[in-house]
């Protein structure tokens, strides 16, 4: 018997409606997965400017995992298979989905979020979609397609490929560095983020922040960030080089702000940096307390465990090594990843 | 770096406008160098005085109103004071008590024990106060009440403060319960502080102290130290701070202050 793989023809097709980035949770996700997915499904990125095909950068990404991509006019009038897109704010209000359903795609939609996006409802409720994605338990419960659709919804998770946030050991021999990579939006940040990092109390700690902005600078300018602090930009440095050099991921979160999955947090653990991380959101699903990491209820259960860790190097490098274990075998496994999304795509 | 610019403020109409002078006159006499800003309708001898005009006194929700007028004076930090405070000593490094935080407000009573014995605070039950603070972000185990007779605010954060404080206020109220200034800055004193703990009174008490169960009643405090009992389950802890909220002592403050405004 032929199988897919072997034979092109014989694979469905998947038009990806969207374009990867090294920046934001949704967009690194894309990236990731269409890694996940290639030579398993005949794969087309449309991006929602064609001036985006001319990111070299991320054209030879594509030509190495042999997945075509072309800009919405240039795509045949009759296609089979399925249109995705994820968290993509341009899908429904420029109607690329009727393009996709105009010429026999079947549309499935992941709003990544904890919010619906602009027309979303809308154009589930017209019936526009045919499969709904979720990334977690924790958003499938704010979300609740289920309360006002009949559409059928899936679980798919996260997806980070392993081999692109290799683990580094720690130097010990040095003050621990504390730090966090997230998208620069306020509402991720706690309003007492700075005074929050400094109040842990440990001693000779470095504080690094990727993805730090001037709403950021503002948000806290009545903060001294001292010699202590590393404000980078975003993409200052590359994403895995940057968590490297993080002993513990601390990542307090706004408090009107809920996190659907945690991609951040396990790309963190990928490298081995230990995260200290809110009760609540996805965290759960993620980390094992007090083996891969911790779930703090209160500032001084973040405080207890972040100056334990700072003392014991020797902890630290177990559950670092813990980690990074747990992330690959446990929430980044290629194979069960694959398998779901093949099912899920399969409408 | 140079050190923190800042001054006291305080909002007094009427007979507290004395009390203020008192304060004011209290805090010359242990060396106190700073400039006390009011909003007031009256003349008070050491304060620059700063017209209040007509202001809702309800639930002293005031207190925000005239903080965010004073954006306009440049100093780094204020400090705000009821009038019936009163120095005893030199506070040393007031600022000091912010600990890095944009914000310091004095922690008392932790809503959360079992030990508690008054079931309420402002006419709100303990547990539904405790889910308010938690529901509006609050992310410690222990919540903790004040007293708003102190508190100290960077310049730099008074919009977000009061927007966050409003907030909370009137999310309250659509709910049925009419706080007074006090709930809103115990919520964001827990959400600005970094560490609440570190800002509890029982943990430090040399710098501010409310006498609300009237050691000093009817007299001016004489600089020692006293028992504090916790409002809602009734322990006590020394405490010997530096300014104290004498609250039982108003009359005592107004005749200080009237001596002080014949002797200005």
């Amino acid at each position: 018997m032929t199988r897919p793989l072997d034979n092109p023809d014989l694979m469905r097709s998947l038009y990806f409606f969207g374009w990867p980035s090294r920046y934001g949770g949704a967009d690194t996700k894309a990236a990731h997965l269409l890694g996940l997915l290639a030579g398993h499904l005949k794969i087309t990125v449309v991006p929602n400017f064609p001036e985006q095909l001319e990111q070299s950068e991320w054209t030879t990404f594509l030509d190495s995992l042999q997945i075509r991509y072309t800009s919405l006019d240039r795509l045949p009038g009759n296609l089979s298979g399925v249109a995705l897109a994820l968290c993509n704010d341009q899908f429904f209000v420029r109607g690329l989905h009727r393009e996709a359903i105009k010429r026999g795609l079947k549309v499935i939609w992941s709003s990544e979020m904890m919010w619906h996006h602009q027309q979303e409802v809308q154009q589930i409720k017209a019936g526009s979609v045919s499969r709904l994605l979720y990334v977690s338990e924790v958003q499938k419960a704010t979300l609740n397609y289920e309360s006002f659709c009949d559409v059928p919804t899936r679980i798919t998770g996260n997806y980070i490929d392993p081999s692109c946030f290799p683990f580094v050991d720690r130097d010990n021999t040095r003050g621990i560095t504390i730090g966090r990579l997230s998208r620069a939006a306020e509402e991720k940040y706690p309003e007492d983020f700075p005074v929050f990092y400094e109040a842990l109390g440990i001693p000779d700690a470095r504080f690094r922040v990727m993805a730090w902005s001037s709403a950021l600078s503002q948000k806290y300018r009545w903060h001294r960030f001292d010699q202590r602090w590393d404000l980078l930009p975003v993409e200052a440095e590359p994403a895995a080089s940057f968590l490297q050099s993080l002993d513990l991921f601390v990542y307090p979160l706004g408090h009107q702000f809920t996190e659907s999955w945690g991609r951040s947090t396990v790309e963190a653990m990928l490298t081995g940096a230990i995260p200290l991380v809110p009760e609540g959101h996805n965290f759960g699903e993620l980390i094992v307390h007090g083996e891969t990491g911790f779930l703090c209820g209160d500032f001084l259960e973040y405080q207890e465990h972040a100056l334990r860790l700072s003392r014991e190097p020797a902890s630290r490098r177990k559950m670092s090594l813990a980690c990074r274990d747990h992330a690959v075998t446990e929430l980044c496994d290629t194979n069960r990843h694959r398998e779901c999304w093949l099912e899920a795509l399969d409408v | 770096m140079s050190e923190p610019r800042f001054c006291y403020w305080s909002v007094t109409t009427g007979p507290y406008a004395e009390m203020m002078a008192c304060c004011i006159r209290s805090a010359r006499a242990v060396g106190v160098c700073e400039e006390f800003h009011v909003w007031t309708d009256r003349p008070i001898p050491g304060a620059i005085c700063h017209p209040c005009g007509k202001f809702e006194f309800k639930n002293y929700l005031f207190k925000f109103d005239f903080l965010k007028k004073m954006r306009d004076l440049n100093f780094e930090f204020f400090v705000f004071l009821d009038a019936d405070n009163y120095f005893v000593r030199h506070p040393g490094d007031v600022i000091a008590s912010t600990q890095g935080a944009p914000l310091h407000v004095v922690l008392e009573s932790d809503c959360t024990r079992d030990s508690n014995t008054r079931p309420d605070w402002w006419g709100c039950p303990l547990k539904r106060f405790v889910q308010l603070m938690t529901k509006a972000g609050v992310r410690s185990r222990s919540v903790f009440n004040t007293n708003a007779g102190f508190w100290i605010v960077h310049h730099e954060v008074i919009d977000r403060m009061v927007d966050l404080a409003l907030n909370f206020w009137n999310d309250c109220h659509a709910k049925g319960y009419r706080f007074t200034e006090e709930a809103p800055l115990a919520y964001v004193g827990h959400m600005l502080m970094g560490n609440p703990y570190a800002h509890v009174l029982e943990s430090d008490s040399a710098l501010w102290a409310s006498d609300w169960t009237g050691c000093f009643e009817n007299r001016i405090p004489d600089g020692r130290p006293w028992q504090f009992v916790d409002y809602l389950d009734g322990h006590s802890f020394r405490v010997d701070p530096a300014i104290v909220h004498c609250m039982r002592s108003k009359s005592a403050m107004l005749s200080h202050g009237r001596r002080s405004s014949f002797n200005q």
